[in-house]
């Protein structure tokens, strides 16, 4: 229902439903177009990488390779991509929340180049965060090639987005809510359908592809005893020091990159590749995203020793490679580290209590979950991730149970988000969750006035004129005792003016009026003012639209935002 | 806000241009990984077949991973894990087959080694009835055959002579245009007890290949089981003589011939003949049992004593031969009771003349 009156909300809701058509066809088309492009840049960072690392090649491609690689795409992206560089949800961020939804071409056009050739030449960075900035971008092209408004086009960033994961994860669903969850900030966001609609078609344009392949082959869980709980807790203890390990590494290691004077710029990514290629040199399972032994590593198949020496160097390879300015992003990263991480936890638990505890792999499996709830600070898309990689309903409650623990533990350690940190780190202020989260808090029902007195129908047009004229209001609800019949504006009244005896014959038998329900978020309050272009909006229960149960000002707005006194004074001085 | 039709085309070809790439993407990469995972499970199968199978895991395991789709990588891979004791995670990728194509004859052999490699013989055993009445990709018969006869070397092993018996009537049949099958159903008959059924097979296998020392041998063994100790020795003399390891055989040679001079049931043997030999057998008794070392048979002992003292003038009667025997057989019943079966050298000729004259 569009809150404004007849002749209006017709008007409206013709161009609603066109706004809702095109909406629809958008997101098909995002979901297909960033589903294709997505696929191929995946294949295209396989395929190169291949090329680059034959399985006979020798110990030294590993040290000069990712130099180079660096090197090159650290001057591509000092030179012509400049918003490439990072992991790209940071940037999609800037995007949605700086630049009214505005990616370029030519970045996602970076993005894909140099992530792929950075990728394939083996730094030790995701391909998940530069998909997302790929997907948004194209989101973004998209929108404004087809003309939509700034506002729009914001609406399609998280779209584009979510479609991106979806392919990159094969998880749709965990794209959904990781777009909601920490790209708009809001899992109750607008966009949702749109979101979800993207997602789907991009999961179906992968699977066409490349068929029906999880990303990670992942053996049938099981609780095998209740005392698995409690070991489980500790994994989500050792995975959120794990997460504030790496997340404090991370912005040490970028905070002292950006400290280099500007021309080193194109040189500084060579550092990164440089030492995750001697790393490599004596432990090659460190270059790339290491998907293929983490594949391993689920199936229970490894050493102690080996997954916590791993462990530890990812932990130093890739904030070592993400500070120094390469492309690429820690989504993958994160849930090599949780896998290492839960791998050496349930290897130690198996030890110990063999009767009693699963496969180290299912750990492994567990960890991944802790590492991305802690170092994303996703904790719901990190679950919902993980069961979707398992399809395994029996794993759910061990997943909930560490995660929960890493970002708490996470949260205490490091109290901001590592996306907002490296903003912060670039000077940009991005809005945190709880800011969000406050913004969003206030209610309607917070802020309302009960006991106003509304029009009564009855009353003539001249006497109702005055009366909104000596409050200083452009429009009142018309009603008696707590019944409401509608609302009347200033202008209806003087557009009716000698053609109507009392207010019930302008505003007639009208069922469509601006309104408001009391555990309505006070933005929406002023998002329908604006829309029907008043200042007062009457509050009902949600159970009877006709029954007021309070009224609601646009100075009761401001005045909860804290700008009451000095927008009066505007208005008086305008 | 209407789109213009040149955006429209371009959207269009870039999703045709894209779809192309992608598709030649996805085959080539597909292409190459299955080369990749081809070269790994063959290098992997020959260090399996080297008996190497903990080197044999990883290339095992790299090759499925590259393609999960080939049940032969699985199954591969799982032997390598059963054998290098990994009998967990070789279970779960054979459960993980099975649960896809529960009629894999394949799938539910490798099962049943597993199974029957942790000591869980009935589920062993069912899997091996699956694995025989599965489905295979190549060579179904002989694969059946196969398994069917892993199965029946299984249940020898365990000494289920019924069940084993069960299995190879039918592999009889089944193997009956296969040599070196039906010489192994012969061996298996001759475990299961059914001496006779295994010297028709091999007199069989003897028709066609007149020359083998080892059907000559096997031979031997299945008529000295059935009593028959001159066609027995016989048998053993003509594996010597066709090539089979003489000092293998000498003992087995002496024993039918002392075997055949004890046999009191031989048709046409004199009465005179007949008492010879049923006065030794009660000699031989009688020594069985003062060797066992049991002195309280001492009614008996002293009963057979009387019997070997008496002197017998002229032609003995044959009853004297058979109260002899029947002396002899009720003195070879105490020294099983008192000391149990006899498994000695020296007591073998014994054995078998008083299995024979049981029967």
């Amino acid at each position: 229902m569009v809150p404004t009156s007849k002749g209006k909300t017709v008007q409206l809701t013709g161009f609603r439903d066109r706004d809702a058509q095109l909406t629809i066809f958008l997101s098909l088309l995002i979901g297909v177009l960033v589903g294709l492009v997505v696929v191929a840049f995946i294949l295209l960072t396989g395929r190169f990488s291949a090329r680059l690392y034959p399985d006979s090649g020798a110990a030294w491609r590993r040290v000069v390779i990712p130099t180079i690689g660096a090197l090159a795409t650290g001057f591509l992206l000092a030179r012509y991509f400049p918003n490439a560089r990072g992991s790209g949800i940071p940037q999609t961020k800037y995007a949605l929340f700086i630049n009214n939804g505005y990616i370029s071409l030519k970045t996602v056009i970076g993005k894909f180049v140099c992530c792929s050739a950075s990728l394939a030449s083996g730094i030790a960075l995701g391909r998940e965060g530069p998909s997302a900035q790929i997907g948004a971008g194209i989101a973004s092209v998209l929108g404004r090639r087809f003309g939509l408004d700034a506002e729009r086009v914001k609406g399609l960033v998280p779209v584009g987005c979510s479609a991106a994961l979806a392919a990159a994860f094969n998880t749709p669903i965990a794209a959904v809510l990781f777009s909601l969850e920490e790209i708009v900030g809001d899992t109750h966001a607008p966009v949702l359908g749109s979101v979800v609609i993207a997602s789907a078609t991009s999961w179906m344009i992968l699977h066409l592809v490349l068929g029906d392949q999880p990303l990670f082959h992942v053996p049938a869980y099981q609780l095998v005893h209740p005392v698995e709980f409690g070991i489980y807790a500790i994994l989500g203890v050792v995975g959120g020091l794990g997460s504030v390990c790496f997340v404090k590494l991370l912005l040490a290691i970028r905070a002292r990159f950006l400290k280099f004077p500007k021309s080193t710029t194109w040189l500084q990514p060579a550092a990164g590749g440089l030492l995750v290629g001697l790393i490599a040199l004596f432990v090659p399972e460190v270059l790339g995203v290491g998907y293929e032994y983490v594949d391993t590593v689920l199936g229970g198949d490894f050493v102690l020793k080996s997954v916590v020496l791993l462990g530890i160097l990812k932990i130093i390879a890739t904030p070592a490679c993400y500070g120094s300015g390469n492309a690429g992003g820690i989504f993958g990263p994160s849930l090599f580290i949780g896998a290492m991480i839960g791998g050496s936890v349930g290897s130690v638990a198996h030890s110990l209590f063999p009767h009693v505890t699963a496969n180290p792999g299912a750990y492994a499996l567990v960890g991944m979950g802790a590492a991305f709830a802690g170092i994303v600070r996703t904790p719901l898309t990190s679950v919902i991730m993980i069961f979707e990689m398992t399809r395994d309903y029996s794993i759910i409650v061990p997943l909930m149970i560490s995660n929960l623990i890493s970002f708490f533990i996470s949260y205490q350690l490091q109290r901001e988000p590592i996306y907002e940190a490296l903003a912060l780190q670039e000077g940009v202020f991005l809005p945190t969750a709880e800011s969000r989260e406050e913004l969003a808090g206030v209610r309607v029902g917070q802020v309302m006035q009960t006991g106003s007195e509304l029009l009564p129908p009855d009353l003539d047009l001249a006497t109702a004129n005055r009366r909104l004229q000596d409050m200083g209001r452009n429009a009142w609800p018309v009603g008696e005792a707590q019944h409401l019949d509608g609302v009347v504006t200033v202008r209806e009244i003087e557009e009716r003016k000698g053609g109507a005896a009392s207010l019930r014959e302008v505003i007639g038998a009208s069922t469509t009026f601006p309104y408001v329900h009391p555990d309505h978020p006070l933005s929406l309050a002023l998002e329908r003012m604006g829309y029907a272009a008043v200042d007062t909006i009457p509050v009902v229960s949600r159970a009877n639209l006709r029954q007021v149960c309070g009224i609601v000002t646009l100075a009761d707005v401001l005045a909860a935002y804290g700008v009451r006194e000095a927008q009066k004074d505007g208005d008086h001085a305008s | 806000m209407r789109p213009r039709l040149g955006l429209i085309i371009v959207i269009v070809g870039s999703i045709g241009t894209l779809w192309g790439v992608d598709v030649f993407l996805a085959r080539t990469e597909h292409s190459e990984m299955l080369g990749e995972a081809s070269r790994d499970f063959t290098g992997g199968s020959a260090l399996l077949a080297e008996g190497r199978a903990s080197d044999a895991i990883a290339p095992l395991r790299k090759a499925y991973a590259l393609d999960r789709s080939n049940g032969r990588y699985a199954l591969q891979l799982a032997a390598a894990l059963v054998a290098t004791g990994k009998l967990d995670e070789g279970g779960t990728l054979l459960r993980d087959l099975l649960e896809h194509n529960p009629n894999d004859g394949e799938a539910n052999l490798a099962e049943a080694r597993l199974l029957a490699r942790e000591g869980d013989w009935d589920n062993a055993f069912s899997y091996y009835h699956r694995a025989i009445f599965g489905s295979w990709d190549s060579n179904g018969l002989s694969q059946k055959v196969a398994a069917r006869l892993e199965l029946a070397t299984l249940l020898a092993e365990r000494g289920l002579q019924k069940d084993l018996l069960a299995e190879i009537l039918p592999l009889e049949t089944e193997a009956a245009n296969n040599p070196d099958v039906l010489r192994r159903v012969a061996q298996l008959y001759q475990i299961a007890g059914s001496a006779p059924r295994a010297e028709i097979v091999y007199r069989g296998l003897l028709r066609e290949n007149t020359d083998d020392p080892d059907l000559y041998r096997g031979l031997g063994d299945a008529e000295l089981a059935l009593g028959n100790y001159r066609v027995a020795e016989a048998a053993f003399q003509n594996a010597i003589r066709n090539g089979a390891d003489r000092s293998r055989l000498e003992q087995k040679i002496q024993l039918a011939a002392n075997v055949a001079e004890l046999d009191p049931t031989l048709r046409r043997l004199t009465s005179t003949e007949k008492f010879s030999r049923s006065t030794r057998i009660l000699q031989l008794a009688l020594d069985a049992l003062d060797l066992c070392g049991r002195g309280d048979a001492a009614g008996q002992i002293s009963e057979a004593q009387k019997l070997l003292a008496a002197r017998v003038r002229g032609n003995p009667a044959n009853e004297l031969a058979e109260e002899r025997l029947s002396m002899a057989e009720r003195l070879w019943q105490t020294r099983i009771k008192a000391c149990g079966p006899s498994t000695s050298d020296e007591e073998e000729s014994l054995r078998l003349v008083m299995a024979k004259i049981a029967q």
